[in-house]
């Protein structure tokens, strides 16, 4: 596909896409993004354009090499050479204008995430919002963890015989809540879950920062790559996988943050049940040794904290772990047909089994 | 073509007209691949005229599979849903219907997730008894209903199955609730628009996939595997909550056969465990697990068929 379409572009066509494309580049590296603030800039431009100056270098030295040394394979190569350094100008070009677009707010404001300066925010708003979710369910379960322990714990006596007397007695003790202890595996199997979504979230947040940072050192290096032959796929491999995942990754987060995200606030609203469960910091609170009825209550019902949890759990779940896998599944489809036309297939399937 | 996405979320309520959401996207492609082909006209250029004849064909194929599955959604809306909503006892449309039934399992879930609670309580606090009896310093304690403690750990591992068995039913109505207001408006349609473009066809193909995999397969899985048990009892709790009641600290020997051995005959016997398998580990656990892998494998399917090789192996683990 690629061969072909080389060869069938004319060269004036190729030389005008070039110039505009060079251009916009100028353009945008002195213009400056929007992701310059955190840290990626434009230098990954200057880095690249470098990096093809130094494949133009290698070109013009075996070109002069064959031209005094009078070999022809050299001049040859020379000449081949100069086609894949024009492509990859215009994959500069072309990785300026999609990272143009990523970092401006035009995505997110599309989506209706107009909060959001670029597509990173974001993504990083949703990673937050559940990891808030996820750190709400940890939370939660342990707080009430805690609450079952301190009652199951909690032991009443009750005389038999009204009041002692000659420094003896008969009573009977018992524990009214002993029956709570049977919730700590329940709470404990929340925890765990409550733990993996909270891991994955922060492992896709690290993800989004590698991906952001990376582009500035694969993208370049790539391109130096693809400047030498025996190197070209493993070049184009690392350029459909730094632009790739910059440009897919986080604007699936994105998506997730426009649905997921906008569904959950109208779902939870607020003050929800969930926030009462999850804000409770100290469980000691619910013992009072002093007044024991208002704990032995029975109408204290611990089914709707099950309920709650239950359903703080299971909304982790889809944020964490159900839509991360599916983003994965379009990111992975992306990034092989970008590579597939860049001349490598990159076997990214095995990215999924980060999830 | 992204302002679509606007406007579908925009809309009130989501769900509504997801049809001509879709209709129009194709519309916009049309038009768009329509100024590129006039461009090519004016610059002259053959090669960028066939891509683009050939990116048109691409979209016939698409059209006409838009029109297939609107024409299919049109025949189980109007058609089957009336006789499933009958049996099933449900209303509303595949989406609805599914997630009544979901709902329905999941109040007796929770039902018996009560029950279990109460009795859970009961026996706790029953096997907590102890006498006590002392005369200066001297004397003697004895927990005559510790036998209790006994039935803790089956109910216990009951509640586990429940609580686990409520987190799944919970998920799968989240997932139902967020394919009913996303799949068909802003997923299918972007999946449409991708699938339009060369460089992003097979990524618009596993995103119909994961559309009609969500919002059509998923409902349906629901619904078929609600109909395989439509006729099986109810749950109901078998133990009894009036056992616990009946021991009595100071008769050490009478609570036995009073309270705690018809408690444990009630507890061992088989239709606790039959009950609790089938309207508890079948319902809620076994088929969401059935519908999420037939889901997926659909998603594998169908995102097959547009080229777009999707690893089941990594995703069954969701399952």
């Amino acid at each position: 596909m690629k061969n072909s379409l080389i060869k069938n572009i004319k060269n004036k066509y190729l030389a005008l896409m070039l110039i505009i494309l060079l251009g916009f580049v100028s353009s945008s590296a002195s213009a400056g993004y929007d992701c310059a603030d955190i840290n990626l800039g434009s230098y990954w431009v200057v880095w690249s354009v470098i990096a093809l100056m130094i494949g133009v270098a290698v070109v013009v030295i075996a070109y002069l090499f064959g031209t005094i040394m009078q070999h022809p394979r050299a001049l040859v190569w020379a000449k081949t050479e100069v086609l894949h350094l024009i492509i990859s100008a215009l994959l500069i070009g072309f990785a300026a204008s999609l990272v143009t677009f990523a970092c401006s707010d035009a995505l997110p404001s599309i989506f209706g995430l107009s909060g959001s300066r670029n597509m990173f925010y974001a993504a990083d708003d949703y990673l937050s919002g559940q990891a808030e979710l996820s750190y709400k369910s940890m939370t939660a379960f342990r707080y009430n963890l805690g609450v079952s322990d301190i009652r199951a714990s909690q032991v009443r006596w009750e005389p038999r015989w009204e009041g002692l007397f000659f420094g003896g007695g008969q009573g009977s003790s018992y524990s009214p809540h002993a029956g709570h202890r049977s919730y700590t595996s329940v709470f404990n199997t929340g925890l765990n879950a409550g733990t993996i979504y909270l891991l994955d979230i922060y492992f896709l947040y690290y993800v989004l920062n590698y991906v952001f940072y990376g582009l500035a050192v694969l993208f370049p290096l790539g391109i130096l790559l693809r400047s030498f032959p025996f190197l070209r796929n493993f070049g184009s491999a690392l350029i459909a996988l730094s632009l790739g995942l910059f440009i897919f990754f986080p604007f699936m987060l994105m998506f997730n943050d426009a649905t997921w995200g906008v569904y959950l606030e109208e779902e939870l609203g607020e003050p929800t049940e969930i926030d009462h469960y999850s804000n409770l910091e100290d469980e000691r609170e619910v013992w009072n040794p002093w007044v024991l009825e208002k704990e032995y209550d029975p109408g204290h019902d611990s089914l709707p904290v099950l309920g709650d949890l239950a359903t703080l759990s299971a909304m982790a779940f889809v944020g964490a772990i159900f839509l991360p896998a599916i983003n994965w599944i379009i990111i992975i489809v992306l990034i092989r047909d970008i590579s597939k036309f860049l001349g490598q297939e990159v076997d990214v399937r095995r990215l999924a089994r980060m999830v | 073509m992204l302002l679509l996405l606007n406007l579908a979320t925009a809309s009130d309520g989501f769900t509504s007209n997801w049809q001509i959401i879709c209709i129009i996207s194709l519309i916009i492609v049309c038009v768009v691949l329509g100024i590129i082909y006039a461009i090519s006209y004016f610059i002259g250029s053959p090669l960028l005229q066939r891509t683009v004849k050939g990116e048109a064909m691409q979209l016939l194929f698409t059209i006409i599979g838009v029109a297939f599955f609107l024409s299919f959604m049109f025949v189980i809306e109007s058609q089957l849903m009336v006789g499933i909503n009958e049996v099933l006892g449900t209303e509303g449309n595949l989406m609805d219907s599914s997630l009544g039934v979901t709902g329905m399992n999941l109040n007796e879930l929770s039902g018996y997730a009560n029950d279990l609670v109460g009795e859970l309580e009961d026996v706790g606090e029953a096997a907590s008894k102890t006498a006590s009896c002392n005369f200066y310093a001297v004397g003697f304690s004895i927990s005559t209903c510790s036998s209790f403690s006994i039935i803790q750990s089956p109910l216990t591992q009951a509640l586990n199955v429940v609580y686990a068995g409520i987190v799944d039913l919970t998920a799968q109505q989240f997932i139902l609730n967020f394919s009913k207001v996303f799949m068909f408006t802003v997923v299918l349609p972007l999946g449409l628009i991708f699938r339009s473009f060369h460089f992003t066809r097979r990524a618009g193909g596993a995103l119909i996939a994961v559309a009609v995999g969500f919002g059509l397969i998923f409902p349906a899985g629901v619904l078929l595997n609600q109909y395989l048990v439509n006729g099986l009892d109810p749950p109901t709790l078998i133990i009894s909550t009036r056992y616990p009641g009946l021991c009595d600290e100071f008769d050490p020997g009478g609570t036995y056969t009073k309270a705690i051995k018809p408690a444990l005959d009630n507890i061992f016997e088989e239709e606790f465990y039959g009950r609790l398998i089938e309207n508890v580990l079948l319902r809620s656990m076994i088929f969401t697990i059935i519908n999420l892998f037939i889901t997926l494998t659909f998603i594998q399917w169908s995102a097959g068929l547009f080229g777009a090789a999707v690893d089941l192996a990594v995703l069954t683990r969701l399952a």
